[in-house]
């Protein structure tokens, strides 16, 4: 049986899978050496995270196909960490990173996902993408004229070859001819060795070297905690993006374990904390990766190229780097967002670009996305009391008015609700006909109340009917006019 | 009452499946049989082979839209390939005199769907191996072992030629499958009016335990109106079998499904799947 699970699990694509792993494993160099540079660590720290992470979570991540790696989001949240403290508590700092998404697995918090809406989504990608183009910008100012001949020229070749053929990866291409070239013609160019170490041997095995107290844990603690929301959303988006693309489901709280124990473990080998990466993902799909052994794949191929061709990588420009980085951030963006923006409701356009510009300006993805939420919630909210709908109906001469309502009643619907009553129209009774609409909270019950109230002043006998059983249970125990007004339930 | 689920994928075994379907339906008097075809949703995938690993403008929403459409073309195939192999085995079951067949589609894995089907039936038709062959490690199909394994009920393992059944085997061992192989045949008028074998595999011929079992077993058969030919032979079972079929010219075998611990399966495989691949027999297997 468990061999037969294996099999399906892993063999049923294997050649397509090694491809797309070789491919990806490949992409994923400058991504690695780029996002450290983000950071502020040696190029190793993030090639290592990358192996380690992507093996890992071929294994024990809950989305066969998707590639997690050091990622662009997680760089940016440790700027300050490794600015301050130095490499040694961000690898505590990523370590505490794993427990907390081992922890939120375990919760199967996973499920959560669905209370982030999708223009939040999309706000988050974008800025994702924004800030990994801004990220590059450093690297082309005060450069010489040189650097921008060849981030011009790599991203030619990154987009222009693969209208011949697209049997070779173009990012690969643009890299070795650039690298190439900076050899041969001696160009006087920024390269990756000036970036700092790159990695020598495999990654060994050793404990953050920090204090093991209080004081450390509430440096790093403010840290991980965003670093681990932050990395679950993008492991889950990511998650969610090749489920679309492969229209197969994922395990969200596998994935969360997946991730907790890949950090951990990465932080045990002088590795930054990671993530799910969209763009990686997509191109692994793309390269027709479908199963766990893509992602394997490509973890073992970036590590055998890092250790092979290491003399090659530390003479790479800069700037081709920049270029794949460019591809990649455009790659990424959701343009569609903008050039759909007369199809998207305003409401939605306003949460997406809000997310998108509160993580730009403050560099915290966790922020960005709570404060769409927040915004989603209330608009949402605003709607839902805008669709009350109050009938009106005169009967008996003129002596009994019915009102009949129809919607969803909390506590935003008072003025909609109040507007749509006439409390000064001289009549004997007045009946509420709550049939088509719902209570939903103590703001639902005082607002009826308030109606009661007023007409009962307006001396009137009041009638509301039609309560349904959760509504009337609440009205029964909040009303304060309840004695005085005649409850029916129509079904009795 | 009693029904019949037969999987078919259209392969070379196909046909002669439904030929062994119509003989059990027939002589089961089975009042219905059910044609299942699952197309399996591993060849739906669409293999999208860009290796450039240049993403552009909106990547994941273009390369979503290529996705849908390749697959959707390929699904459109794959549903009308199962049509005609649905329609195929309905045509080829009517042919054969089964009165009521119906069709039925599913798309995923046949083992997940058997899973739900299996308690209506009484009996399970499958190939020995399927149109995935290329799949499958050994000689056995990949979804064979999984579904008898699985399965609650018994399941016809056919062969890849069709003989008329004449002589009946039963591979006797005593263990509770082979009790209820004895009670399908003697509730059941199957094999009424065929040549009825059964045999033991012991370490020697005079083995005490192996005849009183095979003697008992005789009592059983003979109280439901056969008269079959009993004996006990000697060394390994799947060997001893295989030959006895040859030998006897055996157009059916009977026997107890995966009866060994899992252990022993991982390490030397089970009696049951040797037998499948050994013989070039129909097999019907109980648990």
């Amino acid at each position: 049986m468990n061999l037969n699970t294996i099999k399906r699990q892993w063999f049923f694509n294997t050649k397509q899978d090694l491809l797309a792993g070789a491919v990806v494993g490949l992409a994923l160099i400058p991504e690695a050496i780029a996002f450290s540079i983000i950071a502020g660590v040696d190029p190793k720290v993030g090639l290592y995270t990358s192996f380690i992470i992507a093996v890992l979570t071929a294994f024990l991540g809950g989305r066969p196909g998707s590639i997690s790696a050091a990622t662009g989001a997680m760089a940016l949240l440790m700027i300050d960490l490794v600015k301050d403290y130095g490499l040694e508590y961000l690898l505590a700092a990523t370590f505490l990173t794993g427990i907390i998404q081992v922890v939120f697995g375990l919760l199967r918090l996973g499920r959560q996902m669905k209370y982030v809406p999708r223009a939040v989504m999309i706000g988050y990608i974008n800025a994702l993408a924004v800030l990994i183009f801004l990220a590059q910008l450093p690297q082309l100012t005060d450069v010489p004229i040189m650097v921008y001949v060849i981030t011009l020229l790599s991203l030619a070749i990154i987009y222009i070859l693969p209208r011949f053929t697209q049997v070779v990866p173009s990012p690969l291409v643009a890299l070795a001819v650039m690298t190439i070239a900076a050899i041969s013609l001696k160009l006087n160019v920024p390269t990756v060795g000036d970036m700092g170490e790159l990695p020598t041997t495999l990654p060994l095995f050793a404990l953050p070297q920090v204090p093991f107290n209080l004081e450390t844990l509430q440096i790093i603690l403010p840290y991980s905690f965003t670093m681990a929301i932050v990395g679950l959303l993008a492991s889950f988006l990511t998650a969610a993006l090749v489920d679309d693309l492969t229209d197969t489901p994922s395990d969200k709280n596998q994935e969360a374990k997946g991730q907790g124990i890949a950090n951990i473990v990465t932080s045990f080998f002088g590795g930054m904390a990671g993530c799910g990466m969209i763009g990686q993902s997509v191109i692994n799909v793309q390269s027709g990766g479908r199963g766990r052994l893509s992602t394997l794949a490509s973890g073992i191929f970036l590590l055998f190229a890092i250790l092979v061709m290491q003399d090659w990588v530390s003479q790479m420009p800069m700037a081709a780097l920049v270029a794949v980085m460019i591809m990649v951030s455009i790659g990424t963006f959701r343009w569609s967002s903008f050039s759909n923006v007369s199809r998207i409701p305003r409401t939605e356009t306003a949460v997406m670009l809000t997310t998108m510009l509160v993580t730009i300006f403050t560099r915290n993805f966790a922020l960005g996305v709570a404060t769409g939420i927040v915004m989603s919630t209330v608009f949402f909210s605003r709607k839902i009391a805008q669709l009350v709908f109050v009938d009106k109906v005169l009967r008996d001469d003129g002596t009994h008015r019915i009102y009949k309502v129809a919607g969803q009643i909390f506590f935003l619907s008072k003025e909609e609700f109040l507007k749509s009553f006439d409390f000064r129209e001289v009549v004997d009774r007045v009946t509420i006909d709550l049939t088509q609409a719902h209570l939903w909270d103590q703001g639902a019950v005082e607002t009826v109340d308030k109606a009661v109230g007023k007409f009962r002043r307006n001396g009137s006998e009041v009638e509301v009917v039609g309560l349904n059983q959760a509504s009337a249970t609440l009205f029964n125990r909040l009303a304060i006019n309840k004695e005085s007004t005649v409850l029916k339930n129509q079904n009795s | 009452m009693k029904k019949i689920l037969l999987c078919s994928d259209g392969s070379a075994f196909a046909e002669n499946t439904y030929r062994y379907g119509a003989w059990f339906a027939t002589n089961l008097k089975a009042e219905e049989v059910d044609v299942l075809c699952v197309t399996d949703v591993r060849g739906r995938q669409a293999s999208a082979s860009n290796l450039s690993g240049s993403i552009g403008i909106d990547a994941s929403e273009n390369l979503l839209d290529r996705l849908v459409e390749l697959e959707h073309e390929k699904a459109k195939i794959n549903h009308q390939r199962a049509k005609l192999v649905l329609q195929g085995a309905v045509a080829t079951l009517k042919a054969e005199g089964v009165e009521r067949v119906n069709s039925i589609h599913k798309t995923g894995f046949l083992v997940d769907c058997l899973e739900q089907f299996e308690t209506n039936y009484d009996l399970i038709v499958l190939g020995k191996r399927g149109e995935a062959a290329d799949f499958a490690s050994g000689h056995l199909g990949a979804n064979l072992e999984r579904i008898v394994r699985s399965s609650h009920k018994p399941c016809l393992v056919t062969s890849r030629k069709f003989k008329p059944i004449e002589r009946v085997l039963i591979a006797y061992d005593d263990s509770s499958s082979s009790q209820k192989i004895l009670q399908f045949i003697a509730n059941s008028p199957i094999f009424t009016g065929l040549e009825l074998h059964i045999v033991a595999v012991a370490k020697s011929k005079s083995d005490r335990t192996a005849i009183a079992q095979i003697e008992s077993a005789k009592q059983l058969v003979q109280q439901a109106g056969f008269e079959p030919i009993c004996s006990v032979i000697e060394g390994y079972s799947e060997k001893a079998i295989s030959n006895y079929v040859t030998e006897q010219d055996i157009s059916l075998l009977l026997m107890g499904a995966y009866g060994h611990s899992r252990i022993r399966h991982l390490v030397i495989g089970s009696t049951t799947a040797q037998m499948l691949r050994s013989t070039h027999i129909p097999v019907l297997l109980f648990r």
